[in-house]
């Protein structure tokens, strides 16, 4: 189940990716033909991560992430929390890591072995059965919890998202510079926000490294609440400003112009002037039958200096576009010689605005992965017992362990403890299996 | 020299190591592996010496900046994090067969770089311009270089399974079993490195676009990329899977690492367009 969720949540990403998300119906059309474009259209496939099958998906990850847990949680709690047993023979046997040691009785030689378990930095507790003393001691039980951590982590994610997608906001505004505005539009069209303050741009930059790679995009924003300036600072990509609850980004920029155009026919003519705003449509001739529209203004093309790209309206046929430049002009429509007499241009900057209630939701949930992954991958639950036995003349040590996780690592560990006992307490070692006799 | 040649030439000394590290696998011999061994040490600290330069160049042409901001030099870093890798399992488990395996990977991704990228040293563009930029590209390449090695060993797995159990080269290849550990190992390193290295570029993603997560190809391709490894440890921990089955789980793990790396780059479009 939990495999076939990853594939199949997998498998819908890669579509995902191999199909463009979110063009415009006329662009499916055009790439995939009719039929094909109705049954992406059909799927969701469009629109995949938001299509109701692959938040069903989410749904199912969510719904099996938590009944696995809490499917699992009181075992795993038990064997947390389960007492250390004294090492009884069958429990020896039944460990994966164990060694038994003998040495020669002394008075002190409790001591040492307990000094030496201390030294390795283990924190045993003693008991005593009859003539046996017990160590026990254990590390690390709380990496058990780690997968636990992990899971709750993304689920937090998830509930963040939703919170996100369900009460946040994203919109984009494109402010002139100078100007100010107090709505936004929110993305997808879905209509324009009242922000209850005013955002004011009262300049837009951009500077250059020396080859001409951009170094800095830059807004001066104002902030007005009520006519009367609240804050004021420049808005630079990766260096966002909070303001009235909302998060402003620099996103883009760009340019518009009022343009004044002048059309010449022939010397017996006086050349007119045009003045015109982007989306006007004017007439070159004075009877109205040459018509053009200004489509853009580019401050600098192609290193050729300002240029104006205008739209011939054809009666009988579909327009045509061309550009018109301010030097060197060579656009002719119609017998009317066209060219850029100046251009007054606007600046204006491009800014995201958002709202995300879940934003920190989803932080928690991320920082719980991370802790959950350490917990799990690098700590360990290992446990240690150890049985000291006096015999009539000699004195016998068993001790075994257990790990979750990294058997060789304790294996080790047990190994440089036995080390530490035939130097510190003078014990031989005498293999691996525990004969009772 | 500039960092560009010192680079270049260095992925000749991955290729030397890897040359000793194949003579060592079929004769044995201690000494051609010590070499083996001392060339891509050295191969890795000049590496990283000239990813230093690379830093260093770039503050005397006045636009400084850490060298991990294209694909030349996100090569530089991969080629040096699988060595790190890699000579930190050497060192670990005492064993050298798996160089034979593992030592092509930076020689390629270094000379392959170098041949193919441009190694001009251009300035920040404003996006990159971040402190997130470091801690994102340094984890994402640990755990693309952890994956990387659990490819070889996975590869290493597949073939000792064909060959037969008394042939020649049956008796080179370490144990089905280490080869086992290994791989798990090396995802189980990989694994928490791609996560710390998604969530950075999510911080960082929400700094400076406004969206934690945009479902850009990029993003899409690393959580693919993270569920099949997901499915990996899942498949193995709760699961009981091991040996070849995990192999091929991880195998498939590194076609979409790759993918994620440069697939999405040079045939799919998006925002991630630096790296």
């Amino acid at each position: 189940m939990t495999l076939a969720l990853f594939l199949l949540l997998a498998g819908a990403s890669v579509i995902g990716t191999l199909v463009p998300q979110n063009l415009s119906p006329e662009e499916y059309l055009r790439m995939y033909g009719a039929v094909a474009a109705r049954l992406l259209d059909f799927l969701g496939i469009t629109d995949l991560f938001h299509s109701w099958w692959f938040l069903a998906l989410l749904g199912a990850l969510v719904v099996h992430i938590t009944a696995c847990s809490m499917k699992r949680l009181p075992a795993t709690w038990k064997a947390l929390m389960a007492p250390q047993r004294p090492l009884s023979n069958a429990l020896f046997r039944s460990l994966p890591v164990r060694m038994v040691m003998e040495g020669e009785r002394a008075s002190q030689i409790v001591e040492a072995l307990k000094n030496a378990l201390v030294q390795a930095g283990w924190k045993p507790t003693e008991e005593k059965v009859g003539q046996e003393v017990h160590f026990l001691a254990q590390r690390g039980r709380w990496s058990r919890l780690g997968a636990y951590v992990a899971h709750t982590g993304v689920l937090l994610v998830l509930l963040g998202a939703a919170l996100g997608f369900a009460f946040g906001f994203k919109g984009f505004v494109q402010i002139q510079e100078g100007e100010g505005v107090d709505k936004i539009q929110e993305r997808g069209g879905k209509g324009w926000r009242q922000l209850g303050f005013q955002v004011r741009c009262d300049r837009f930059q951009v500077t250059t490294y020396p080859d001409g790679t951009p170094k800095e995009y830059r807004s001066d924003l104002v902030f007005l609440k009520d006519g009367k300036v609240v804050l004021e600072g420049p808005l630079r990509v990766n260096h966002p400003i909070s303001f009235g609850g909302y998060v402003f980004y620099q996103a883009s920029y760009g340019a518009s112009a009022t343009v004044t155009l002048e059309a010449s026919k022939d010397s017996s003519m006086e050349p007119r002037r045009l003045v015109m705003e982007p989306g006007d449509t004017v007439s070159l001739d004075p009877q109205g039958r040459v018509l053009v529209r200004f489509l853009k203004y580019e401050p600098d093309l192609q290193g050729r200096g300002p240029a104006v790209l205008l739209s011939h309206l054809k009666t009988d046929g579909p327009p045509v576009t061309g550009w018109v430049f301010q030097r060197d002009s060579k656009a002719v429509l119609e017998g009317w010689r066209l060219r850029l007499l100046e251009a007054r241009e606007n600046r204006w900057t491009g800014l995201q605005v958002k709202q995300d209630p879940g934003v920190w939701v989803v932080w928690v949930g991320c920082f719980l992965i991370m802790v959950g992954c350490a917990m799990a991958f690098l700590g360990a639950h290992r446990r240690l017992w150890v049985r000291v036995e006096p015999r009539k003349n000699k004195v016998m040590c068993w001790v075994a362990g257990s790990s979750t996780r990294d058997l060789p690592g304790l294996t080790k560990a047990v190994e440089g403890l036995c080390k530490a006992w035939q130097t510190k307490a003078g014990l031989r070692f005498m293999g691996k299996e525990g004969k009772n006799g | 020299m500039d960092s560009a040649t010192l680079l270049s030439a260095v992925s000749l000394v991955y290729l030397g190591s890897w040359f000793g590290y194949v003579v060592y696998a079929t004769s044995r011999s201690i000494w051609v592996g010590r070499l083996a061994t001392g060339l891509l040490a050295s191969a890795w600290f000049l590496n990283g010496a000239g990813f230093v330069m690379r830093w260093m160049e770039s503050h005397q042409l006045g636009h400084g900046r850490i060298p991990l901001t294209n694909q030349y030099e996100s090569m530089v870093v991969f080629s040096w994090a699988i060595a790190l890798i890699y000579l930190v399992i050497e060192l670990r488990y005492r064993n050298r067969i798996i160089g034979a395996f593992v030592a092509p990977l930076p020689f390629l991704g270094l000379g392959l770089g170098s041949l193919l990228f441009d190694t001009n040293i251009r300035p920040l563009v404003p996006a990159l311009q971040s402190n997130w930029l470091t801690a994102h590209v340094i984890t994402c390449f640990l755990g693309y270089a952890a994956f990387a090695v659990s490819f070889g060993v996975s590869l290493l797995y597949i073939v000792r399974g064909k060959l037969s159990p008394g042939g020649a080269l049956g008796g080179l290849i370490p144990s089905e079993d280490f080869l086992d550990h290994l791989n798990y190992r090396a995802v189980a390193t990989g694994f928490p490195f791609l996560s710390v290295g998604i969530i950075t570029g999510a911080i960082w993603a929400d700094v400076a676009w406004g969206t934690y997560w945009s479902w850009d190809p990029k993003e899409t391709w690393s959580l693919i990329t993270w569920l099949v490894y997901a499915a990996f440890l899942h498949a193995r921990l709760s699961r009981g899977w091991s040996g070849r089955r995990t192999a091929i789980l991880s195998i498939a793990g590194f076609g979409a690492t790759l993918f994620t790396y440069f697939g999405v780059n040079f045939l799919l479009s998006g925002l991630h367009s630096y790296a």
